[in-house]
């Protein structure tokens, strides 16, 4: 797709100062909500969003159950002053899929055998939209259900790249998304790096996606880096529970 | 990782030749790794590694837990209850809920029939016998039994007065196998 603005400037560097394998600032806080079991809030740019985590919980409907593992319900919700058109409120097409995604990439991390028939409920609540809302939503549940002491084979961390005017870039901003050529978002496990969850939008050839890859998952790295300290800021000092 | 560290979830602790995996942690291809956060810590008597917690945890039914129930259903053999806390706790419980009382656990005394000690709706203090495969509940001690019953013909409250339990609404008088401290239990101490 061809655009009218140029989001990549003769010096590289893209609309908002950027380089090309930058990242926006990320601000994490953990346990903010103090009737949910866990929860974090998170900035990520332009982006908002405050996650909720209740459970293991007997799962209700009781058909839903896995009398073997613990099932994981995310749902993620856009909240309708979260952009600058109001968003009709409730779940919809794209809420109903980024809800799925995240649940099945969160699932592999968590340690469902642990607690059968239970369900974990994870709530995201996305205040503020400006491109890549799933990937500070994942971010954030990660840390939430840290908080929760749910057993967890690793922290999950998510990120994207993308392709704007030809050039492969870390994290698009809103500018980059709507005008840009592609995106690609992806969560992984840190410490192994194994892929939770990969989709994309527009075209890429595999040189580029390989570089995209690459460059998202160094991405990861870096906001999961973010994601320690915080949790770390809070609990270091704390004193142990029992 | 040495010992008495803050860990994370996914770090390695150490090996399965070295220790076992105990409290949260767990093992993956010979390694042992955390699964919480806090602070990493080594049974030495079993040479277990263990994560000992700073953030809350699901809270999971013991054997010898203290709990409170609400009764669900009186059979002629047993009563069904509805774990709903956990003594000491303030979170919910994970996983199954639904324990059963049987008779000859009511009561240190010969009980002949459920329904003559607890009724549907009362709230009971009771104590977990077991968890695996099913829960099942004791009322033997005098600090167990019932700390909140319903009138069975006007759902008001209960108030005991001697040894007899008496509606405060409709003057009826109903029998129940109460908690020593029915009507003043320790709301911060239930």
């Amino acid at each position: 797709m061809e655009s009218d603005i140029k989001l990549i400037d003769d010096n590289g560097k893209r609309l908002d100062g950027r380089a090309p394998d930058e990242l926006r600032k990320i601000k994490i806080e953990v346990g903010v909500l103090h009737r949910a079991e866990g929860s974090c809030y998170l900035e990520w740019g332009g982006n908002k969003v405050m996650v909720a985590v209740y459970g293991p919980k007997e799962a209700l409907p009781r058909h839903t159950q896995n009398p073997l593992r613990a099932i994981v319900n995310a749902r993620y919700n856009m909240a309708a002053f979260s952009v600058d058109d109001r968003k009709r409120p409730g779940p919809d097409r794209r809420s109903r899929e980024i809800s799925k995604v995240i649940s099945e990439a969160l699932e592999k991390v968590i340690l469902l055998e642990k607690f059968p028939r239970a369900s974990i409920d994870v709530n995201i609540e996305v205040l503020n939209a400006e491109a890549g809302t799933r990937c500070a939503g994942l971010t954030a549940a990660g840390v939430a259900l840290a908080d929760a002491g749910i057993p967890l084979k690793d922290i999950p961390v998510s990120c994207a790249a993308g392709k704007i005017d030809g050039h492969v870039v870390l994290d698009l901003g809103k500018e980059e998304d709507n005008f840009g050529d592609a995106d690609l978002p992806i969560a992984i496990s840190p410490r192994t790096n194994e892929i939770l969850l990969l989709q994309m939008d527009g075209h890429l050839t595999v040189e580029e996606f390989d570089k995209a890859l690459e460059m998202a998952i160094n991405g990861c790295h870096i906001a999961s880096d973010i994601q320690k300290k915080a949790i770390m800021d809070k609990y270091q000092s704390a004193p142990e529970v029992k | 990782m040495t010992e008495n560290n803050m860990v994370l979830p996914g770090e390695k602790l150490s090996t399965s030749e070295e220790l076992l995996s105990g409290d949260g942690t767990f093992e993956e291809d010979g390694i042992i790794k955390a699964a919480r956060v806090g602070k990493y810590v080594v049974d030495e008597k079993n040479r277990r590694a263990m994560v000992k917690p700073v953030t809350s945890i699901p809270v999971l039914l013991k054997k010898g837990d203290t709990v409170l129930a609400e009764v669900r259903f009186i059979r002629s053999s047993m009563i069904i209850a509805n774990v709903i806390h956990v003594k000491g706790e303030n979170r919910r419980i994970s996983g199954d809920t639904n324990g059963t009382l049987r008779v000859s656990e009511i009561s240190q005394s010969y009980v002949k029939d459920p329904a003559s000690e607890f009724s549907l709706g009362d709230i009971i203090r009771a104590k977990v016998t077991q968890v695996n495969p099913n829960i099942q509940l004791e009322t033997k001690d005098r600090s167990l039994g019932v700390i909140k019953g319903l009138c069975t013909k006007c759902r008001h409250s209960l108030i005991k007065k001697d040894n007899i339990l008496e509606c405060e609404n409709c003057g009826n008088k109903e029998r129940r196998r109460t908690a020593i401290d029915y009507g003043n239990y320790d709301l911060n101490n239930l």
